[in-house]
């Protein structure tokens, strides 16, 4: 089993500093871990606090976030004990990631092709020659149609889907063994969405010891390509499972509320079933459990703190009334 | 005739960027040769693509296509039913609540603003008004000096509802009102629109490009590409067997219809 | 429909009171805005502190109020011809043991006062106990003139910064809302007048007109509105692309409401952080000007006047430093003010949540 894991996040804790300088705790005491060869998806709304541990991952909190506890530990090392320089050695080549807006992630004023070359010489000895061949046959392997020519393009003659693409094609450029992709295609239209899904499946399915977390606050996407999902609210899961069975039967109230808003196969003469209120500021969580306020199966034992309780086999659900 | 809005042969040009000014030219249309008509009390969807036109559209409709860019061209017809005052019968919910409510102003002057310009109400009339509808979107009328910078992303789409119902209009112009918003306010969101439109009886094109959010609420669906309608009919039609190769693929597209035979 | 906020809420804070609070928290720049402040309103009340007229005199047991009221020397049996001199009265009191008082001001000086009758040296001489920065070379007392300068160059100071700022305001947000050929036109014209060289026309017209202060300040205001027309321009552009812009449109708001009630305070961030370096500009050319002999007539007290004597005579060291000195700590005060009002009103500090 232990063998099995290819990451693991233990207690970490994420703080914001506020105006007043409190601290906010945007992640909170949070326990994860990836298995190989899967697909795992964390799933949350803005504030939940999902961005914030995947950029724990690679080290790249904004400045006035700082990791206040807990370990991230990669192959038996602990990427948060690792000095800047040593990190940089995982980034990129053990660990990637793809982040939301492509045009924005690409620099402007560098061929893209070239992008991809840098990726790859950042972490290897090739020649010149021999790295761009291989950022051409990258830009094929990731469906660009006439690479050669694309290879000199500049991401602004490519449309967001194209850019999408070279974003993959450097992420993958040194056969990394995680890919961690942050709402890759919520930027993109339906259509494309669908094909860079696709393509990322794709990528998964040929390699071996290869694992990949997508993060996203779309349920249909996790339950289209994820084989685990973690639901993520005010910086905790609130519960994890294989992603049939969270869709078929959901535990925690808030991941039931999720699955049943969706408009998808509704009837339109009743209203949705919705979530009441909104995701409270970090600053005003409530106290005991975090989801108390807008559950609708709120008890008088919420006002305390859930454990995190495994009530099946590899389901775990973080609410009182398991 | 019965129906509130009639659009025949609508076509918009953009003036091409690097003549803007010296000597106008004008590109491929961003909407082509668009026709259709509202009906009475009924929510007719309109789904497409980033760059379909289908906001270029709704602007048109509303006629403030022009405020951003006065050189756009517009041609065709656009005919409201008679006795509809387009700047008052007509409202338009935008799709970002951050940007579409100005920073500096109270959510008192905000919802306000348009029966100042619309209607000759007195300022008790006004203030009963607003705390009517205030309460219908669910807000409560004790934030009515806060700023829009208090409110999270669902509660200042409610103040945008809020300030397109409060001239009484009879066609609302939703474009894209629930893109912006978590998953669990979009539901939220989509039940208020539908409650509102129910107690008013509004007339709505909603606009999106999230297919199962327009499958819920709209009673016709219009499928845009390009600029060109592709496809139209009621919503289940056109949705449970489309014709159109465009529409197929959106479908086929949409993670939950996965799975579904075309 | 159940209400559903539950926004944490401590009194309604406009984007504005949030900037001011983190200005006050910047002490530099706050402590240097009460300091200027309080100087300034100080400094219209300055005849009480520094200047020639007595603040009351008893005289044959009748009060006299020369600070309001305008007393021939005639009425003080003085034997000079003009306006008393209640420097000689007090002097008179002293050696007579009369009844009778003065009181005089802290620094008993008028500005454009000549003191040569009562200096025992040629001028300029240099500081002691009666004069504590000593008096330039036609006998004047160089605090009364700083003093008196300090007023003119704030009040000039602002009132270009007021003039062009209103000026450029207008200019550049008809230019950013209209936008097409309306803004093209504006805009080269307005590069086309800022080519001209403002000091030449300056010196120029000074020559010909022989300005006070106020004329001083138009002629001024002629050549400075132009800087804050771009950022204006640019700003209303931004804002007029805004949702917010758009739906006020399509509530029927007319062109002068979107621009003064949504868009102008939505673009005065640039104006307010951009006031303060304006108002060290313009100080700055009044003293150029004044340094040059172009700017106030004499014998008006002025800073730059002063520094000019102190180039000429730079062996009387008082004339260059307390001078200098004071051109220096304003113009520092007003550079912190500044950089402290950029600071907070910074968007990337705290514009959302």
């Amino acid at each position: 089993m232990k063998m099995n894991k290819m990451l693991e996040v233990k207690n970490l804790s994420v703080h914001f500093k506020d105006e007043k300088s409190n601290s906010l705790k945007a992640v909170d005491d949070l326990n994860f871990h990836l298995n190989k060869n899967e697909i795992l998806g964390i799933v949350g709304e803005s504030g939940s606090g999902k961005t914030l541990t995947a950029y724990s991952i690679l080290g790249l909190l904004p400045d006035d976030a700082k990791i206040v506890s807990g370990n991230i530990i990669y192959k038996d090392t602990d990427l948060l004990r690792l000095r800047k320089n040593e990190l940089i050695k995982y980034r990129g080549k053990e660990i990637s990631m793809i982040l939301q807006d492509p045009m924005i992630s690409l620099n402007p004023v560098m061929k893209a092709g070239e992008q991809i070359s840098e990726a790859i010489a950042a972490h290897s000895i090739l020649s010149e020659k021999e790295i761009k061949q291989k950022s051409i046959e990258l830009l094929n392997k990731v469906g660009i149609p006439e690479p050669e020519k694309r290879y000199n393009s500049y991401p602004f003659s490519l449309s967001g889907g194209m850019c999408q693409r070279i974003m993959i094609a450097i992420a993958i450029a040194n056969n990394p063994s995680i890919l961690i992709a942050d709402e890759p295609t919520t930027s993109l239209d339906v259509t494309i969405q669908a094909s860079i899904l696709k393509l990322l499946k794709e990528i998964k399915d040929e390699r071996n010891e290869f694992s990949m977390i997508l993060i996203t606050h779309n349920l249909a996407i996790v339950k289209q390509i994820c084989d685990r999902v973690i639901v993520m609210y005010g910086g905790k899961v609130q519960e994890e499972s294989v992603t049939r069975e969270l869709f078929e039967s959901p535990k925690h109230p808030y991941t039931m509320g999720l699955i049943e808003s969706v408009p998808f196969g509704k009837d339109k003469s009743k209203p949705l079933p919705q979530i009441q209120g909104n995701v409270p500021d970090l600053s005003s969580m409530p106290a005991g459990c975090k989801f108390s306020d807008r559950c609708p199966k709120v008890f008088a034992k919420c006002k305390e703190e859930p454990a995190i309780k495994e009530i099946e086999e590899n389901k775990f659900v973080r609410c009182h009334l398991y | 005739m019965s129906s509130l809005l009639e659009i025949k042969n609508l076509k918009i040009f953009y003036p091409q960027k690097s003549r803007t000014i010296i000597r106008r030219k004008f590109g491929k249309p961003a909407v082509d040769e668009v026709s259709f008509i509202l009906d009475e009390g009924e929510v007719l969807g309109i789904v497409g693509e980033s760059g379909c036109g289908k906001s270029t559209l709704a602007k048109a409709i509303k006629g403030i296509i022009k405020f951003n860019n006065p050189y756009v061209k517009v041609t065709g017809e656009i005919n409201f039913q008679e006795g509809i005052n387009c700047r008052k019968d007509v409202q338009i919910i935008f799709q970002d609540p951050y940007s579409s409510l100005n920073p500096r102003h109270t959510l008192k002057t905000i919802i306000e603003e348009p029966l100042l310009y619309n209607t000759t109400f007195s300022k008790a009339e006004r203030e009963k008004k607003i705390s009517e509808i205030m309460e219908k979107v669910g807000l409560s009328s004790a934030k009515l000096n806060s700023y829009p910078h208090e409110f999270s992303g669902g509660q200042r789409q409610r103040i945008g509802i809020a300030r397109a119902l409060i001239t009484n209009p009879k066609i609302i112009i939703a474009d894209e009102p629930v893109s912006a918003l978590d998953v669990s306010i979009q539901a939220q969101i989509l039940n208020l629109l539908n409650e509102v439109r129910k107690e008013f009886n509004l007339s709505m094109i909603f606009i999106a490009h999230n297919l199962p959010v327009v499958e819920y609420i709209s009673d016709r669906v219009i499928i845009m590409y390009e600029g060109k309608i592709v496809e139209s009919g009621k919503t289940d039609k056109v949705i449970g067997n489309p014709v159109h190769k465009y529409t197929k693929e959106l479908i086929s597209s949409v993670p939950e219809y996965e799975g579904k035979k075309l | 429909m159940k209400s559903n906020i539950n926004i944490e809420n401590n009194s309604p804070k406009s984007l504005f009171a949030k900037r001011l609070r983190k200005f006050k928290s910047f002490k530099r720049g706050y402590y240097s805005l009460i300091i200027i402040i309080s100087l300034y309103i100080l400094s219209w009340f300055l005849p009480v502190f520094v200047g020639r007229n007595a603040l009351i005199v008893k005289y044959e047991g009748e009060y006299y109020f020369p600070l309001f009221n305008y007393y021939e020397s005639s009425v003080f049996n003085q034997e000079i011809s003009g306006e008393a001199n209640y420097r000689l009265l007090k002097k008179q009191f002293e050696k007579e043991t009369s009844p009778g008082f003065v009181v005089l001001p802290i620094i008993p000086y008028g500005p454009e006062e000549n003191l040569l009758d009562e200096l025992n040296e040629t001028p300029p001489v240099r500081p002691s106990s009666a004069h504590w920065f000593g008096t330039d070379d036609r006998g004047r007392d160089v605090l009364s003139r700083i003093a008196y300068g300090f007023r003119i160059s704030i009040t000039f100071a602002l009132i270009v910064a007021i003039f062009s700022f209103t000026v450029g305001l207008f200019t550049g947000a008809l230019l950013g809302y209209y936008g097409g050929w309306f803004d093209i036109i504006g805009q080269r014209f307005i590069e086309l007048w800022s080519t001209l060289p403002f000091l030449y026309l300056m010196i120029i017209l000074s020559s010909l007109l022989s300005p006070n202060v106020f004329v001083l300040a138009v002629m001024l205001t002629l050549f400075s509105w132009m800087g804050i027309t771009y950022y204006v321009r640019g700003e209303f552009y931004r804002e007029k692309s805004k949702d917010y812009a758009l739906s006020a449109y399509s509530a029927g708001a007319s062109d002068l409401k979107i621009i003064f009630k949504h868009l102008l305070p939505n673009s005065l961030t640039p104006v307010i952080s951009f006031a303060p370096f304006a108002v060290v500009g313009n100080i700055s050319a009044l003293v150029s000007l004044d340094f040059l002999g172009f700017g106030v007539p004499p014998p008006t007290p002025s800073w730059g006047q002063l520094i000019s004597q102190g180039m000429n005579n730079i062996s009387n060291w008082w004339l260059v430093l307390f001078p200098l000195g004071c051109v220096f700590l304003t113009l520092i005060a007003i550079v912190f003010i500044g950089e402290s009002l950029r600071e907070a009103f910074n968007p990337k500090g705290n514009e959302n949540e």
